[in-house]
């Protein structure tokens, strides 16, 4: 957790933290993960709303909870950008992170998707989702 | 009702290919020479020349090189045929004798481009400049590869076909090797044309189909099998390992359907799915990599249990907490070079073949470092606190195996031992009175002292002798407290998402 900045840091010690280690095809211990990922997620997206730092929205699409879609999006003078977010678990998290896609972006140039996709926020999510 | 419209189309599409032929034969040097034959027996003209040079325009210029060339022979011959025809109907025969020489020039051209040769039953030694096997066969008589015809029963999977796979592929292909699954998900590329094996003209096709096509037509006699996914989802995952498991192609072999596994994968996450993969079939891999400034590179042999695998020993990036993903970011992309890339190849086939063919010393870990021309070799153990499970299992199981294991190194040893003293001395004579001193057991005390259990003052050990399997460590199950439902906090993300 070194280098991070204050503030991820004071976020993510308010988020209950991960105790299993199973990843999508360890049965019954990736269902255990499965709830807990659930628990901080909506803490966090809890503390956003409060915050009015609210960002994504994010839900599994298959039963198996190996496959998410949702939005994110990002306000910039007032006018509000909103994309499509996607992503699959790796069959070896929570060893490797999942790999965020934002389909509508992806392929456009360098500096749109720095301006859409901060690292900050791309890296809360999948160090949210990495931790245990 | 229909014959109007039908008969306009005619004419339009008769009078665009008139025109056509009109422009095509003012191009010609004797075009001047069949106009007028073709006003005297029109239809019948403009059906043969207008076959003949769709014939002339699909050979020459067609799309598909390897499609024409197979059915190139029997077009010529369809052409030539229709030459005769023609040359019968017309009272000038002149531009077709031209036409005809042209054809037969092509034809004879066309057939001094290889041909696709058949597959052979049995590999032969015999020495001709037509056996594709002569110089492999060549190892048998120099002694270096007891029986080479075995490369025929094995099968590798090689996953991630870029710099370092392709060209793996290619050696096994051309080494005549029985069996070859290829895994990838992308596509070639422009900016992969730095690297070896695939062309320009193989651009946006995927890796694997372009893979195949190119190494069918180099060697007939291997079977290609191509995967286009990605082996990290979970159903990539499943088609991967099931896959391995598939005994289709050598169904007495043991353990799984192939004999080894080559990652050239370019990534963590997929390292990582091909470890998982072959812990838990208990399957010998080899893992490659090239760094990202393209001037070094390493191979390294995985035994599930005997050696480390990837979990036990994780790259430093990992280890140190880095997102691989911050090193390649967009509009910053790793270098390659295609000599770094295809001298790991190079080294990964090399031990490859060694491991199946049973020849020399297969490197456990070879390091590659072009600047310097280092080439560090290492031994790693696998680590008795690996973050993966099914690697714990492994070790454990290599550990209870030690007695038999030793057994058969005896035994081993003592049957060498009796070939040695059947052979008696070597010289009968010994003017100079020289006698070898034995001095092994001296040595291998002081080896053993040293390497062992007594270390120099004030050093410790910092990990625990792994000849023994821990029984201590558990992976942490971490029992829940509380029992929630999963559709309940389902319900609960909804309902905030909603919101």
């Amino acid at each position: 957790m070194e280098g991070w900045d204050p503030n991820t840091k004071s976020t993510l010690t308010r988020i209950p933290l991960l105790t299993t280690k199973a990843g999508p095809r360890d049965g019954d211990a990736w269902k255990q993960r499965l709830k807990e990922e659930y628990k901080s997620l909506i803490a966090y997206t809890q503390m956003n709303k409060s915050n009015d730092n609210d960002w994504f929205r994010i839900s599994a699409s298959n039963p198996e909870g190996t496959r998410w879609t949702g939005k994110c999006w990002y306000v910039h003078n007032l006018l509000k950008y909103e994309f499509d977010l996607q992503f699959d678990i790796p069959i070896t998290y929570p060893a490797t992170a999942p790999e965020l896609e934002l389909p509508e972006i992806d392929g456009k140039t360098q500096k749109v998707r720095a301006f859409f996709l901060p690292d900050r926020q791309c890296f809360l999510l999948n160090w949210l989702l990495f931790f245990y | 009702m229909f014959f109007p419209c039908n008969l306009g189309q005619l004419f339009c599409s008769v009078f665009s290919f008139v025109g056509l032929i009109i422009t095509l034969l003012s191009l010609n040097p004797f075009a001047l020479h069949t106009l007028p034959v073709s006003l005297r027996n029109p239809f019948e003209f403009l059906k043969s020349a207008s076959h003949i040079l769709s014939q002339i325009f699909h050979i020459t210029f067609g799309s598909s090189l390897y499609l024409t060339r197979v059915g190139m022979e029997s077009e010529f011959k369809a052409m030539l045929d229709d030459l005769d025809v023609l040359e019968k109907s017309l009272s000038d025969p002149a531009p077709i004798h031209k036409l005809r020489s042209h054809v037969e020039n092509i034809a004879t051209l066309s057939k001094s481009n290889p041909h696709r040769r058949s597959k052979v039953k049995e590999l032969s030694s015999e020495v001709v400049d037509s056996n594709p096997y002569s110089r492999l066969m060549a190892l048998q008589r120099m002694g270096i590869v007891e029986n080479y015809e075995r490369i025929r029963e094995f099968s590798v999977a090689i996953v991630g076909i870029g710099g370092v796979g392709s060209v793996a592929a290619e050696m096994l292909t051309r080494c005549g090797i029985g069996r070859l699954l290829l895994y990838d998900y992308d596509t070639v590329e422009l900016a992969n044309m730095n690297r070896l094996f695939f062309r320009p003209d193989q651009v946006g096709m995927t890796k694997t189909d372009a893979a195949v096509q190119t190494l069918a037509e180099i060697n007939p006699d291997v079977v290609l099998e191509s995967f286009t996914m990605n082996i990290t989802t979970v159903q990539g995952f499943e088609t991967f390992a099931s896959s391995l498991k598939n005994k289709s192609f050598c169904p007495n072999k043991e353990g799984s359907g192939v004999d080894l596994v080559l990652s050239c994968v370019d990534n963590y996450e997929a390292r990582m799915a091909v470890n998982q993969a072959c812990n838990e079939l208990s399957q010998t891999w080899m893992e490659s990599g090239v760094s990202e400034d393209a001037v070094s590179g390493h191979i390294q042999l995985l035994v599930p249990g005997e050696t480390a695998c990837f979990a036990c020993a994780p790259p430093l990036v990992v280890a140190s907490g880095i997102d691989e993903r911050t090193l390649k970011r967009e509009g910053v992309c790793a270098a390659s070079l295609p000599t770094t890339m295809g001298v790991v190849a190079g080294l990964l086939v090399q031990n490859s073949l060694k491991f199946l063919l049973n020849f020399g010393e297969v490197s456990p870990y070879l390091g590659y470092n072009s600047l310097k021309d280092f080439f560090p070799t290492m031994q790693m153990r696998p680590n008795p606190q690996c973050s993966n499970g099914v690697c714990l299992e492994r070790q454990k199981e290599y550990m209870l195996a030690k007695p038999a294991r030793d057994a058969a190194a005896k035994a081993k040893m003592e049957a060498d031992a009796l070939t040695v003293t059947d052979d008696g001395p070597v010289h009968d004579d010994n003017e100079w009175n020289i006698s070898v001193v034995d001095d092994e057991n001296e040595k291998d005390t002081t080896k053993a002292s040293s390497s062992s259990d007594t270390l120099p003052e004030g050093l410790t050990r910092e990990l625990p002798v792994a000849d023994e399997y821990e029984k201590g460590i558990a992976i942490g199950s971490g029992e829940a407290e509380e029992e929630d439902d999963l559709e309940d906090l389902k319900k609960q993300l909804e309902a905030l998402n909603a919101a």
